[in-house]
C-alpha cells in the first residue's frame, strides 16, 4: 500500500477499529479527521479519560511506545525537549502506551516527561497499531496530526530532529518553521 | 564507614527522588570520595546510561532503582580502589600498560580521522533531492539509500586519503624481507617519519616460526595505515588525550585484577583444594513435586491432619482452608519446589518423609503447614571438571572481596551520603 492510501485508510480505519476497541461510538457524519479526534478515547496515567478532540487546533504528534524498547527511551528524551521548546507554538506530543501501567508510570517519572500519556490494554495492542497503519506492530512509531484532525505523517522506528524539522514544523506555522 | 545495600539504597532515594534522571545539578554532587577521587551524581548517571540495565532503569519503581544506584555506586567505588593501587604498584608505567596505552592511542587517534573523514561526505543537493522523490514517504527506504551513497563515497575518499598520506611520507615497502631469517628487528616499511619492524606486526612470542607471508603483508598494511592517519592526526594536533585518560582509568583496574586472579588461582591443584572445602558447589538439588496446606493455628493444622488420614484430600481440604492465597488458588499444588529454597523446618521434613504420606504439623513464620511429597527427581553430585569454571568465579569473589576490604584500609574512603537526607 502507497503511503498517501495508507494516511487514507487511515483515517477510516482508525475511526471504526477504534470505535470497536474501545466502545466509542462512531460517528455518523463529518469529516474523517473529527472522526479521528472525537472517537480516539482512553485512560491517561493521570486517571482522568482523554479524547484527541481535546487538543484539537494544535499539531498532534501521536507516539506509541512501549516502556522495554530502548529506542522509544531516547525518543521520548527527545520529545520532552520538543514539547517544551514548541508546547506554545501549538505543539502537543501525546504518548500511546502499550505496556503494564505501572512500567508506563515509572518511565514517565524517570524521563520526566511532559506531556500526556494514554494506555492501551494490551490485549488490544495488535488490532490498535494495525488500524493505524502499523501491521507489524513495531514501535516506535509516530502519526503527525494537523490542526484540522487530520493525519498527515508516519514515521516508523524513532523520529529524527530532520524528520521533525520536515513533517512537524511546517503544520506548526512560519514560528516552528527553521528554528 | 561502611555502608550495608540497604542504608545505601535508603539514601540513594533520597538523593534522586527529587528529580528524573537526566535533571542535571547545578553543582556537581560528591557522593563518594576514594583517596582523592570524587564520584559525582552525574557520574553515576552517566555510568547507568551506559550500562546494560539503561533501558530497565527507567521502567523500574523508585526502590528498584535506588537499589541499583547503591549497587552500581559500589562498583564505583570497587573500580578506583583499584585504579588507586594499580597506580600505588606502578602498574601504570609497567611495559604491558604502556604497550596498551600507545596502541589505544592510535587507535583513538585512527577513528577520529576517519570518522571526520565520513562527516565530510556529503550528498549533493539534486542527488538528494532526486532520493527523497523517489522515497517519498518511505523514511526507511531514504535512510538505506543515503546510507549506501555515503559509503560508496566514503571509501574512495578513505583509499585516495590514505594513497596522498603514503606520497606525503615517501613511504618504502620491503615485503621482500618477510622471508626465513626475519627478525623482529627487520624493517618492513619506512617513510619520512615512520618506520615499521617485524615485530611491530608479529608478536615473536606467539609465532615464534614465521607465519604465512601473506598474512604478514596484511597485519603490516593495516599497521601501516593506522599509524600514518595517526601520524596525521596528531599533526594536525587532534587531541584524544580525554578519551585517552578514560581508556586509563578503565583499563587500569582491569589490569590489577587479572594480575590478582593469576596469583589467587594459580593452579588447578589449588583449585581441587578449595572444591573440596566446599563440595557444595557440586551439589545438584533434589527437585520436589510438594501439596501444602498452610493455616494460621496448629489446633487447625491438627485437625485436618486427622481429616487426611481418615482418608480426605490435602489438596481439596488446601483449597477451602488454606491461609495461603496463592496455594489456595492451585488448590496446595506447589509444583516442583528446588531443595533448599524454602523455611529450613520445611525442608527438615520434606527430607524425610515418605513420598504420598502427609507431614506432622510444622510450624514457619508463615503459619502452620501439612505438607505431602507427590514426587521427586533426584539430585546428584557433578565431578570437579564440571564446575571448574564456577570453583574458579567463587574463588575469585572470595578473594576480591577481601582484597576491597583491605584497599578500604589503605586509600581512604568517605561516603557524602548522610548529611544529605
Amino acid at each position: 500500500m502507497s503511503e498517501g492510501k495508507r494516511l487514507a485508510a487511515l483515517i477510516l480505519l482508525a475511526a471504526a477499529a477504534w470505535s470497536q476497541a474501545f466502545a466509542a461510538p462512531a460517528p455518523a457524519s463529518g469529516e474523517a479527521g473529527e472522526k479521528i479526534l472525537e472517537t480516539v478515547e482512553f485512560k491517561g496515567l493521570d486517571g482522568a479519560v482523554h479524547r484527541l478532540a481535546e487538543w484539537k487546533g494544535k499539531v498532534i504528534v501521536l507516539n506509541f511506545w512501549a516502556s522495554w524498547c530502548a529506542p522509544c527511551q531516547a525518543e521520548i528524551r527527545d520529545f520532552v525537549q520538543l514539547q517544551d521548546a514548541y508546547g506554545t507554538k501549538g505543539l502537543q506530543i501525546v504518548g500511546v502506551g502499550l505496556d503494564e501501567e505501572p512500567k508506563l508510570k515509572n518511565v514517565e517519572r524517570t524521563l520526566g516527561m511532559n506531556y500526556p500519556v494514554l494506555m492501551v490494554p494490551q490485549v488490544s495492542n495488535r488490532r490498535l497499531l494495525a488500524a493505524w497503519g502499523n501491521e507489524n506492530g513495531l514501535v516506535p512509531y509516530t502519526v503527525v496530526i494537523d490542526r484540522t484532525g487530520k493525519p498527515t505523517y508516519i514515521h516508523r522506528g524513532p523520529m529524527d530532529e530532520e524528520v521533525f524539522r520536515d513533517q512537524v514544523f511546517p503544520l506548526l506555522g512560519e514560528e516552528g518553521a527553521g528554528t | 564507614m561502611k555502608l550495608n545495600r540497604v542504608l545505601l539504597a535508603a539514601a540513594m532515594t533520597a538523593l534522586f527522588a527529587a528529580g528524573p534522571l537526566l535533571a542535571k545539578a547545578q553543582d556537581p554532587q560528591i557522593l563518594v570520595t576514594v583517596g582523592d577521587l570524587k564520584i559525582t551524581g552525574d557520574e553515576l548517571d552517566s555510568v547507568l546510561a551506559s550500562s546494560p540495565f539503561a533501558t530497565q532503569f527507567v521502567t523500574m519503581g523508585e526502590k528498584e532503582q535506588a537499589a541499583l544506584r547503591g549497587d552500581m555506586l559500589q562498583r564505583l567505588v570497587a573500580s578506583r580502589l583499584l585504579r588507586l593501587e594499580a597506580q600505588h604498584l606502578g602498574l601504570d608505567r609497567s611495559e604491558t600498560f604502556t604497550k596498551d596505552e600507545e596502541a589505544q592511542r592510535a587507535a583513538l587517534l585512527y577513528r577520529h580521522y576517519m570518522d571526520k573523514l565520513r562527516e565530510r561526505v556529503s550528498i549533493p543537493a539534486d542527488t538528494l533531492a532526486a532520493m527523497k522523490q523517489q522515497f517519498k514517504g518511505d523514511a526507511d527506504g531514504l535512510a538505506s539509500a543515503e546510507a549506501a551513497y555515503k559509503t560508496e563515497q566514503y571509501r574512495t575518499v578513505r583509499l585516495m586519503t590514505i594513497q596522498s598520506l603514503r606520497d606525503q611520507q615517501k613511504i618504502k615497502l620491503h615485503e621482500e624481507r618477510i622471508a626465513q631469517g626475519i627478525t623482529p628487528e627487520t624493517l618492513l616499511l619506512e617513510g619520512t617519519d615512520i618506520r615499521i619492524s617485524y615485530g611491530d606486526v608479529v608478536d615473536i612470542k606467539e609465532y615464534p616460526n614465521l607465519p604465512n607471508p601473506e598474512w604478514v603483508k596484511e597485519q603490516l598494511y593495516k599497521r601501516a595505515e593506522l599509524m600514518l592517519v595517526a601520524k596525521t592526526a596528531t599533526d594536525e594536533g587532534v587531541d584524544v588525550s580525554g578519551r585517552l585518560l578514560r581508556y586509563r582509568e578503565e583499563r587500569l583496574p582491569a589490569l590489577l585484577i587479572e594480575m590478582k586472579e593469576k596469583e589467587w588461582v594459580s593452579d588447578e591443584q589449588q583449585m581441587r583444594d578449595w572444591h573440596s572445602k566446599h563440595p557444595e558447589v557440586s551439589k545438584i538439588p533434589e527437585r520436589r513435586h510438594l501439596g501444602q496446606l498452610v493455616v494460621a493455628t496448629r489446633e487447625e493444622a491438627e485437625a485436618l491432619r486427622g481429616r487426611i488420614l481418615k482418608g480426605e484430600s490435602l489438596f481439596e481440604l488446601a483449597g477451602k482452608y488454606s491461609i495461603d492465597e496463592e496455594g489456595r488458588k492451585k488448590l496446595g499444588d506447589m509444583g516442583w519446589v528446588i531443595e533448599g529454597r524454602g523455611y529450613a523446618q520445611l525442608e527438615e521434613v520434606v527430607a524425610k518423609l515418605e513420598d504420598g504420606k502427609v507431614s506432622e504439623v510444622v510450624e514457619t513464620p508463615k503459619g502452620f503447614h501439612l505438607v505431602s511429597v507427590l514426587d521427586r527427581r533426584p539430585g546428584g553430585v557433578r565431578d570437579f571438571h564440571a564446575v571448574k569454571d564456577r570453583v574458579r568465579q567463587l574463588m575469585i569473589q572470595e578473594h576480591l572481596s577481601l582484597y576491597l576490604k583491605e584497599l578500604e584500609q589503605r586509600h581512604k574512603v568517605v561516603w557524602n551520603l548522610e548529611d544529605r537526607k
